[in-house]
């Protein structure tokens, strides 16, 4: 083949851009840290890294949920917790009033003091506030679940439970509605209530107060009895709430050996081997002076040079 | 037999010589000419003189052509290898573009928009009392409808691009075929004696190179005139040339009232048939709805945005629609088209309803206004995330992640296979102009040596000159002193 001088030109400027095109593409790969810049570049790993990037963000904000489902069963827990406290002192006190002999009416007045001041602590447990929602009160956060009276304040269904998304799903009632725990006056716990109705708690201390106040001793033994069913219910409660929390812990620690999982695929997927990429990158200048050297001896000598 | 025989012969030689380096010369000056194919002088020795009993005596030289060095073999090779390049050069280029717009991966792209929108919503679904979360789900609708408004503006003004372009390679078609008949009828002309225009056929073929990368063409000649023809209709004829219909006569763009498309006419009114080229590739992307197995251009990327958007909004009003607001009413829109049409990726804004007030977010399934924590609604818009079934009557199928997902790697794929045929159709026009380069080029090398060769021949001539000069010399000035 017949060689000419702008074949040679034309063949290295090729040739040499071709190189240079290498080492911009390995040098975006540098710069980025990424195998590829456009979906072009490589479609599968492109589309891989979409799904990737989406379970991060979902994962992410199953954390989130799972988080503040915690944070509300932890107050749920506390509130739960102190009820049973104040069942607790509500029976000792009882058992020691139901002991006729040693009790004077005096004594017995002094018991039905504080019951009745348990009573109104009961009320106020029930409309504990989580960040401003009333955390008993089904999905009527708004308004409290038990008025002064110890009647219910709001209509209140028992379906009425929040879910919250824990995992993709997967969901969690977060809250323990009312009369899960306060009860609906000699209906036991799993009645769906109405504005105005009695709260079977608060039924039980207003018998054992009135027992109290007419001295009226069958009464205050049965209000033990009724002072047990409350409280066997309470554990009932409080031993779901362990364990959903339970769940949520197990949940969340699945939740983060997720995000590492998919941390970790999608890292392999696009992000490149630096090792690698800087091997290439010096590959890719050699090869590219290589050519530039190369060019430069093609161009120049020519006959010309030798003719004096 | 005349005494000045050798004379003349000897100025043959200078004469020849000299028209060789003239040659040479013109060869150097042109290296750098693009199109230009390098020259050679034919030689040959002129008639002898027959004398009697001796036999023939030579007369010295002539030069008889000045030839062009080219193989129309291979210009006819180039001409058809270098559409397919011009077509995938602009698809490249376009679907680059479009992988631009649509930004993927990176964190403004739809993924990410859509991402954060149900995430929004999760939040909500913890505490749908809330204000700020309310007012972080319609922050978050903002962003993804007007992600989708100024994709479809973007898509829509490559596509007003593209459409400018045809435009202008219609004009510079008719201006290649106006200058290729009058390159005919100036060869025609020139060459009427048997010389060759070898300067002026580089032009037109050069000419003929530029038309060849923007339609494909079938050039043929006969009696030195091109006959260029297109998909079978013909350009030039000779010394006449026809025109494509200039300004082009246009049609309603479906996808953009705005923007109407120009046509491709001749100007007889019948339609272009392009097969590759530039203008094909042009012609491809800006039309190509991927329907009836045309090309997936521009309109095929509208048209998908614009199912997604229109699907989406219609699933999720669907759903909110069912649900209660704060105030405890029903039936309210999440998303709405800005101008009363059938709502699409260019129109699709947040209700009305919702934007004037953050209450209208309907998360209830319940009327009464009182259950402020009921979010059954956003637990449902949530689920519809994985509603396979989501997008069903449409090409691609499934979630909308998997509606947006199949789309970006249709892109993906047709960018790829774009890279690579203009790649490939690159290597085969390279090959083929290395041949040409090869054939036609000019090599300074051998120009400085032929130079050298017929400044030595001239030197020669020059030199016999001087020798017969010398003998006259003799017989005429130091002979005898008769007549003197």
């Amino acid at each position: 083949m017949r060689i000419t001088n702008n074949m040679m030109i034309s063949n290295m400027m090729t040739n040499v851009n071709k190189n240079l095109q290498g080492l911009s593409k390995v040098q975006d790969k540098m710069q980025t840290g990424k195998k590829f810049q456009l979906p072009s570049d490589d479609p599968i790993g492109v589309s891989k890294s979409l799904k990737y990037y989406t379970d991060l963000s979902r994962i992410e904000q199953y954390k989130r949920n799972v988080d503040d489902a915690t944070s509300w069963m932890e107050v749920t827990e506390s509130a739960v917790s102190q009820i049973g406290d104040i069942l607790e002192r509500a029976r000792e006190l009882t058992v020691q009033a139901a002991n006729d002999g040693t009790n004077t009416g005096e004594d017995k007045e002094k018991v039905s003091a504080e019951i009745k001041q348990l009573r109104e602590q009961i009320i106020k447990v029930a409309n504990t506030k989580h960040a401003g929602r009333a955390i008993f009160s089904g999905y009527k956060t708004a308004d409290d679940l038990i008025d002064s009276d110890g009647n219910y304040n709001i209509d209140l269904n028992t379906d009425e439970k929040t879910k919250y998304n824990v995992g993709s799903a997967d969901t969690i009632d977060v809250n323990v509605v009312g009369t899960e725990l306060f009860g609906l006056s000699n209906n036991g716990y799993k009645q769906d209530v109405s504005k105005g109705d009695t709260s079977e708690m608060i039924r039980v201390f207003d018998k054992l107060i009135q027992g109290l106040d007419s001295d009226d001793v069958t009464s205050i033994d049965e209000s033990i009895t009724e002072i047990d069913e409350t409280v066997s219910n309470v554990l009932s409660v409080r031993a779901k709430i362990g364990a959903k929390t339970n769940r949520l812990e197990l949940n969340k620690n699945r939740l983060e050996d997720q995000t590492l999982s998919v941390t970790k695929l999608l890292s392999k997927n696009e992000d490149v081997d630096i090792a690698e990429v800087v091997i290439e990158l010096k590959t890719r200048e050699t090869v590219y002076q290589a050519s530039l050297h190369a060019g430069a001896r093609i161009i120049q000598p020519s006959l010309i040079d030798f003719l004096r | 037999m005349s005494g000045w025989i050798g004379f003349n012969t000897a100025v043959s030689g200078l004469l020849a010589s000299q028209k060789n380096l003239y040659t040479t010369n013109h060869n150097i000056a042109n290296i750098n000419t693009r199109g230009y194919s390098r020259q050679q002088n034919t030689q040959e020795s002129n008639n002898p003189l027959n004398i009697a009993g001796i036999g023939f005596l030579g007369t010295g030289t002539n030069i008889t052509a000045v030839n062009r060095i080219r193989d129309s073999y291979l210009d006819f090779k180039y001409w058809g290898e270098k559409a397919p390049v011009g077509e995938w050069t602009v698809k490249e280029d376009t679907l680059t573009e479009i992988q631009h717009i649509f930004n993927e991966p990176s964190e403004s792209s739809i993924r990410k928009n859509l991402d954060e929108l149900f995430t929004s919503f999760e939040s909500l679904s913890t505490n749908p009392s809330d204000d700020s979360n309310r007012a972080l789900v319609r922050e978050k609708m903002m962003a993804f409808t007007k992600y989708l408004n100024s994709t479809s503006e973007n898509l829509k003004s490559a596509q007003k691009e593209v459409n400018f372009e045809i435009s202008t390679n219609i004009k510079n078609i008719n201006s290649y075929s106006e200058r290729i008949a009058g390159l005919n009828k100036e060869i025609h002309n020139i060459e009427l004696d048997g010389s060759k225009a070898n300067d002026l056929r580089d032009k037109r073929d050069l000419l003929v190179d530029e038309l060849s990368e923007i339609v494909n063409i079938n050039a043929t000649e006969t009696n030195g005139k091109f006959n260029v023809s297109i998909g079978g209709t013909i350009l030039v004829e000779g010394e006449v040339s026809n025109r494509l219909k200039y300004p082009a006569p246009t049609v309603e763009n479906p996808l953009n009232k705005e923007e109407k498309l120009y046509q491709l006419e001749w100007e007889n009114g019948n339609k272009l048939k392009l097969t590759s080229g530039k203008l094909k590739g042009l012609i491809d992307v800006r039309d190509g709805t991927g329907h009836d197995s045309k090309y997936r251009g521009i309109p095929f990327y509208i048209s998908r945005l614009n199912e997604f958007a229109n699907i989406f909004a219609k699933q999720m009003n669907e759903v909110h629609q069912k649900g209660f607001t704060r105030d405890g009413n029903s039936g309210i829109n999440m998303f709405q088209s800005d101008d009363g049409e059938a709502i699409d990726a260019s129109n699709i804004k947040i209700s009305d309803d919702i934007m004037d007030n953050l209450d209208n977010i309907a998360a209830s399934s319940s009327s009464d206004p009182s259950d402020k924590e009921n979010n059954d609604i956003i637990l449902e818009l949530l689920e519809k995330r994985n509603d396979n079934k989501f997008f069903k009557d449409t090409t691609p199928q499934g979630t909308p992640d998997d509606f947006m997902k199949s789309v970006l790697s249709t892109l993906a794929v047709d960018g790829q296979q774009s890279v690579r045929m203009k790649e490939n159709g690159t290597v085969i026009v390279d090959g083929i102009n290395t041949r040409r380069q090869s054939e036609s080029g000019v090599s300074l090398d051998e120009e400085m040596s032929n130079m050298v060769k017929f400044q030595h021949s001239y030197n020669a001539a020059a030199r016999m000159i001087t020798t017969i000069d010398s003998i006259y010399d003799v017989t005429i000035n130091r002979l005898g002193l008769v007549g003197r």
